[in-house]
């Protein structure tokens, strides 16, 4: 996550089935719910007992019973039999449920942190990890996880336990037997290898092209209209249709060797099947080896074998898991490069209404590496009170002084003052609770029209009316039948661009806070409308700190003062008469605003 | 969105008919891969069946102390079948497997072409985490159920009717009272079929509710953060991750039931047979040799009925799965060409819009509460002659961006409303009409490409010095410069690195770069300073001659050049006319820019 290059592009990862640096960095997820992990694997020797008892007890019921024709005591294996698959039943389900149990909270912790985390990071990490990526981690990440207790790791013990089991026991009963039985163990292991590294290189080319389908869809589903807009759903269409290729090809790939791997362990069994015939009739025929054994054996060996079909999708899984994990914990290890300090120093408590300063002294800014200054050397005040408009070219820097000053990004030298103390001395809430801020880029979420002004904060209902009605959203609320219950689609999407601006707007302003900022928040209002929000915040603003940010000198003609940008350096400053006169770039750039009325004007009044 | 589509036969468990005949739908291109794959399936049965009959020889071969040579042979023979049915296996495995990739890869690109066509309408009414979710786990479930899934109850099937015959011509007697247990496997999976399908479904839906969550939370993170509501997301997507934690466990434990019990239920036909079997050896009526091939067969049937829990959950999740893909396939596209489309005749560029009146028709927001409905626009009626321009004023929410939408039919308007060079679009096909139109829309997505391929989404061949060329017309080439990368640099998701400004320049260079008929422009340049937007709109003069032009706006500089201005209220065109027309007509344009007159009077008293 911290490669610098290519950011967009899924990191290929390794293909290990275990790796035990991972796994003591899960440690602390599962501790807690160890003891449900210790639950199930009390249950296993139970298990493996249980099911190594069966195949036994139909040797001595074909020794004891069926072979000499006797029925007396027959009934007591019957028993004994069904006791042993009860047994196995109950600890079968005691297994499964102990570490799907502690699985399922690991998994849910495990989000939780995430989740908490994400909402910990800066500026820069959005800018470099696209949504769908994340989302990935939250979600089919977290589940493969979930996927190795349900089937994985647990299993695994349990399997090889009954795999060591049996060995041994058949080792008890007939070794020279066993001994035959055991000549397909290392052919069988060599096939396991070389299966496993054929599978993982497959695995490995899965994951990264499941990534590229994944992120190539769900851009083109966020920007569809303008796909469609501008046809390119044939173009479209076509690449997706090769990714989804490519992870056709490689999947059939990877499913040749899995049916033979699977079908290869299936005929080893039936092999070892003719050799212990082969062996164990001659056994027999000498007289060396009853008949229950041989029986007994061919139950072992099938017994033997099950788990071992499936083991290359167990260790699919234990891939899946590992490669989440890594990638979970690659997550986790970034730490922003914003935090709020160790030891915050206490901001002063301030009304709303008291206001707030803002000073900047000797600010830079870049927002990749130190080549590419985008603010330089800024250095400006805002008094406790008043109103500071930044007024410049766009990609001036006016958004990025925001961001700066909410710490959504850290500066590169110099510092930023709020009330008197750096930044980054204050924690990041005390920050951003002095802070009421209208973004250039109006994010709503889907829910209410209230929802969206109060988002999860307790305020009353006067205070959202106030706000409402102060930023015009009742102008288009009001004739809904829902009224503030009006539902809001995802973004916004079922309300004009302006109408989301007002209800951002209004969402400042019910959060009573002594600075307000509003970037370009009334660039899709209507000049009416805005003319009425100016006046309602005449009121609602008295003795409040406000900087504003916007292109339309009707929007920033009340500010006490006006900050012109260019090219991220503080160029002019004063009020808007003093900087008219002064004829320079704010001259310039204003006198083409109104250039145009004032000839029409003229042609209208005669 | 729903799942009306349930089942009615309960035998099947959820299989509903239209499941049904998507899966066979789309198994039919692999039809000749799924009979060869059922021939080897067959073949490899056969080949394992051989192999306890053969045992059965080897067994009396031995009891009637044949000899070791003949036993040898038998074992060979065992050998060699197991081969040859391991090579059946392989076969088998392979040519399903790879029809099972063939219906998911056909799925998707069914899925993904139909998104493609689906419009706004849809979107506005789905949320993309829902989508995603569906497209992403809900395919990889549906391959689960129709490549594995499908083949193990292929082989289930086939198993237990081989199995059974070879068993009931050892012994009929036996084989009734092994199969005894077994009708309470039917009845118990019976019961948890429906407990599973609904199981799955709602596991799937909150799934798709926490990865709407984190969509919305990280696409939304600066306000979340700014607004320091990190604490009260952190609780309701918590809420989201208990429920699906309650819901997962749900589901071990039915798992959890249905595991093991196939697991006993077929070791207990191992009991009875050992058992009854038994007592027919010792009386007798049946060989040592018949006993174990009995035993043997049963164990054959171990893994099938083991592995039928597993099928279950399969099938059950991957019908649900494909119950919510088809959801989306199954919603109507409006965007597509009728039987009687035409292409654009000319490509003047003449706009006509006769009495157009639109609602967004009231479509149910998420939670089902019905949206904003009534109409939107009202009797609206516009003529734009070729190579004019016309600018559309008025108040936030007037109707303004929902007009121009009509024009490029990214939302139906009514028959014979609204026309094109004298075409009706909803009869236009659809490529011409969009290829006609450079649309720049109110929000300005990018991609997260470079910016040159950006500018040249629209027409993706076109030459680089055309592109240099857009970007002059839009004032980027400046600031491009002094990116890194220049026109090479990578925009961030949505186009997220570059300040508002320069991606709405970006966005108009792209609608540029297609040489359109017509050129609109939904309030395009809103964030660019007014010294900017002044070099483009003298710039946009030169380079869009003859391009009939569609400016919406709130600032008079811009529209006030246009060749009429029409003024949106509510909905119907309060006025029309040009510049000075309006303004002597006094009504709500008049009053617009007397607004801005005043202040510039008062700025011109008080400077
Ligand atoms: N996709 C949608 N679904 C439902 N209602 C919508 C949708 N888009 C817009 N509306 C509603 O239609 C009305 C007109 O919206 P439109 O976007 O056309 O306004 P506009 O004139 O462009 O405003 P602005 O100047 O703010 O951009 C508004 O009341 C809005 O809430
Ligand atoms: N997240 C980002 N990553 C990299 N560059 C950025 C980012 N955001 C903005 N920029 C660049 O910084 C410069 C200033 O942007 P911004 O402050 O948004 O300008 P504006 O004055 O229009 O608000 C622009 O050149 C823009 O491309
Ligand atoms: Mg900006
Ligand atoms: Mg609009």
């Amino acid at each position: 996550m911290t490669k610098q290059t290519d950011p967009f592009r899924e990191e290929t990862i390794l293909g290990r089935a275990y790796d035990a640096r991972l796994m003591r960095r899960l440690w602390p997820f599962v501790r807690p719910h160890a003891r449900w992990l210790g639950f199930s694997l009390a249950f296993m020797p139970v298990a493996t007992l249980a099911g190594l008892a069966q195949p036994y007890l139909i040797k001595v019921a074909i020794d004891s019973h069926i072979v000499p024709g006797t029925f007396s005591g027959i009934g007591l294996v019957l028993g004994a039999y069904l006791a042993a698959i009860l047994v196995e039943f109950a600890a079968r389900f005691g297994e499964l449920y102990g570490t799907n149990l502690a699985g399922q909270r690991v998994v849910f912790d495990l989000r939780r942190t995430l989740f908490a985390h994400l909402q910990r990071q800066d500026g820069r990490f959005f800018d470099r990890n696209p949504v769908g990526r994340l989302v990935t981690r939250l979600t089919s990440d977290t589940e493969a996880v979930s996927d190795m207790f349900a089937s994985g790791v647990v299993a695994i013990v349990a399997d090889v336990a009954m795999l060591v089991g049996i060995v041994v026991v058949l080792w008890l009963i007939a070794p020279k037997l066993a001994l035959v039985t055991y000549t397909v163990l290392p052919p069988l292991a060599l096939i396991a290898v070389f299966f496993r590294a054929r599978l993982r290189d497959a695995f490995r080319a899965i994951r990264v092209l499941v990534a590229r389908l994944n992120t190539y869809l769900q851009e083109n589903i966020l920007g569809m209209t303008v796909v469609q807009l501008f046809g390119r759903e044939g173009r479209n269409f076509e690449a997706f249709r090769a990714i989804n290729d490519e992870h056709f090809r490689v999947n059939h790939r990877s499913n040749i060797y899995d049916a033979s791997f699977y079908a290869v362990v299936d005929t080893l069994s039936s092999i070892t099947l003719a050799l212990l015939v082969w062996f164990g009739g001659g056994q027999i025929l000498q007289g060396a080896l009853t008949f229950g054994v041989l029986v007994a054996f061919f139950e072992y060996v099938q017994r033997f074998f099950l788990p071992i079909r499936d083991l290359s999708a167990k260790f699919t899984i234990m891939q899946q898991a590992m490669a989440s994990l890594e990638r979970t914990f690659t997550l986790l290890d970034t730490t922003p490069a914003v935090a709020s300090p160790a030891a915050p120093a206490p901001l002063p408590a301030r009304s709303g209404a008291q206001g707030g300063a803002v000073a900047f002294e000797g600010v830079w800014f870049s927002y990749n590496g130190e080549a590419e200054w985008v603010l330089r050397d800024l250095s400006f005040r805002v008094a406790p009170g008043e109103t500071v408009a930044i007024v410049g070219a766009t990609g001036a820097g006016k958004t990025t002084i925001i961001k700066l000053l909410q710490r959504f990004y850290e500066v590169r030298r110099g510092r930023i003052l709020i009330d008197g103390l750096d930044v980054r001395s204050v924690s990041l809430e005390a920050l951003r609770r002095r802070i009421a801020l209208v973004l250039q880029d109006v994010f709503l979420f889907a829910g209410t029209v209230e929802h969206n002004v109060r988002l999860g904060e307790a305020i009353g209902p006067e205070a959202v009316a106030r706000a409402v009605e102060a930023a015009r959203v009742s102008s288009f609320v009001h004739a809904h039948p829902a009224g503030l219950q009006m539902p809001v689609a995802e973004r916004g999407r079922n309300l004009s661009s302006g109408q989301r601006q007002l209800i951002a707007f209004s969402r400042a302003l019910a959060f009573d806070r002594p600075i307000l900022v509003l970037d370009e928040a009334t660039s899709s209002v209507d000049p009416e409308t805005e003319g009425l929000i100016q006046e309602a915040l005449h009121v609602l603003l008295e003795g409040r700190t406000a900087i504003v940010i916007a292109h339309r000198l009707s929007t920033i003609q009340g500010a006490d003062r006006i900050l012109v940008l260019h090219k991220g350096q503080l160029r002019e400053e004063g009020t808007h008469q003093e900087l008219l006169a002064r004829k320079g770039l704010y001259h310039t750039l204003y006198k083409l605003q109104y250039r145009g009325q004032e000839a029409a004007a003229r042609k209208t009044r005669p | 969105m729903t799942h009306d589509t349930q089942a009615r036969s309960p035998r099947l468990g959820h299989i509903s008919r239209t499941n049904l005949q998507a899966i066979v739908g789309y198994y039919r291109r692999y039809r000749l891969a799924v009979a060869g794959g059922l021939a080897a399936l067959i073949a490899t049965n056969a080949c394992v069946m051989a192999v306890p009959w053969l045992l059965k020889w080897a067994i009396e071969a031995i009891g009637s102390g044949a000899g070791w040579t003949s036993v040898g042979r038998l074992a060979a023979v065992i050998a060699a079948v197991a081969l040859l049915g391991g090579a059946f296996r392989t076969a088998s495995r392979v040519v399903i497997y790879w029809a099972g990739r063939g219906v998911e890869y056909d799925i998707r690109n069914d899925l993904f072409r139909h998104l493609l066509r689906l419009t706004p309408s849809f979107y506005d009414r789905t949320r993309v985490g829902d989508i995603l979710s569906r497209a992403i786990n809900d395919t990889s479930d549906i391959r689960m159920l129709i490549g594995p899934g499908i083949l193990q109850v292929m082989n289930t099937a086939i198993a237990y009717a081989a199995a059974i015959t070879m068993m009931v011509l050892l012994s009929p007697f036996l084989t009734l009272c092994a199969l005894a247990p077994y009708p309470l496997m039917v009845l118990f999976t019976k019961r948890y079929t429906r407990r599973l399908y609904d199981l799955s479904t709602r596991i799937q839906e909150t799934l798709a509710g926490i990865s709407t969550r984190v969509q919305e939370t990280v696409s939304g993170i600066t306000v979340v953060q700014a607004y320091v509501q990190e604490d009260s997301t952190q609780s309701a997507f918590e809420a989201e991750c208990d429920a699906y934690y309650r819901q997962s466990m749900e589901m071990v434990r039915v798992r959890g039931v249905i595991y093991p019990l196939l697991g006993t239920i077929a070791s207990i036909a191992t009991l009875i047979v050992l058992g009854v079997g038994g007592r027919e050896v010792i009386l007798g009526r049946l060989t040592l040799g018949d006993f174990v091939a009995f035993n043997a067969y049963l164990g054959l049937l171990l893994w099938p009925t083991i592995a039928m829990g597993w099928i279950l959950t399969v099938i059950q999740r991957g019908l649900a799965a494909l119950t919510r893909i088809q959801a989306i396939l199954a919603t109507p596209s409006e965007a597509t060409d009728g039987p009687d489309a035409v292409s654009l005749p000319t490509r003047a560029g003449r706009i006509e819009i006769r009495g157009l009146t639109f609602g967004y028709d009231g479509a149910p927001a998420d939670d089902g509460r019905p949206a904003a409905s009534g109409s939107v626009l009202n009797e609206v009626s516009i003529t734009v002659e070729p190579g004019t321009t016309c600018a559309i004023v008025g108040r936030t929410g007037s109707g303004k961006s929902t007009l121009v939408r009509m024009l490029a039919r990214l939302y139906r308007p009514p028959d014979g409303c609204v026309f094109i060079d004298g075409v009706d679009v909803n009869r236009l096909r659809l490529a011409d009409l969009r290829a006609c139109i450079g649309f720049v829309p109110q929000e300005s997505f990018l991609f997260s490409t470079t910016i040159a391929e950006n500018i040249a989404f629209g027409r993706p061949d076109t030459p680089p010095h055309e592109i240099e060329r857009w970007c002059e017309v839009v004032r980027l080439t400046e600031e491009v410069a002094a990116f890194p990368g220049g026109l090479e640099s990578v925009v961030g998701e949505r186009g997220i690195t570059l300040s508002g400004g320069q991606r709405q320049r970006v966005a108009l260079a792209r609608a540029l770069c297609v040489g359109p008929a017509i050129l609109i422009l939904d309030d395009s340049l809103s964030a660019v300073d007014t010294e900017t937007e002044e070099a483009i709109l003298g710039a946009l003069e030169e380079a869009t001659r003859g391009m009939t032009k569609i400016l919406i706006s709130h600032r008079v500089s811009t529209v006030r050049d246009a060749d009429q201005i029409v003024v949106l209220d509510d909905g119907r065109v309060a006025e029309r006319g040009t510049h000075t027309e309006l303004i002597r007509a006094g009504g709500l344009y008049a009053d617009l820019v007397e607004r801005q007159r005043l202040e510039e009077e008062l700025e011109a008293v008080e400077g």
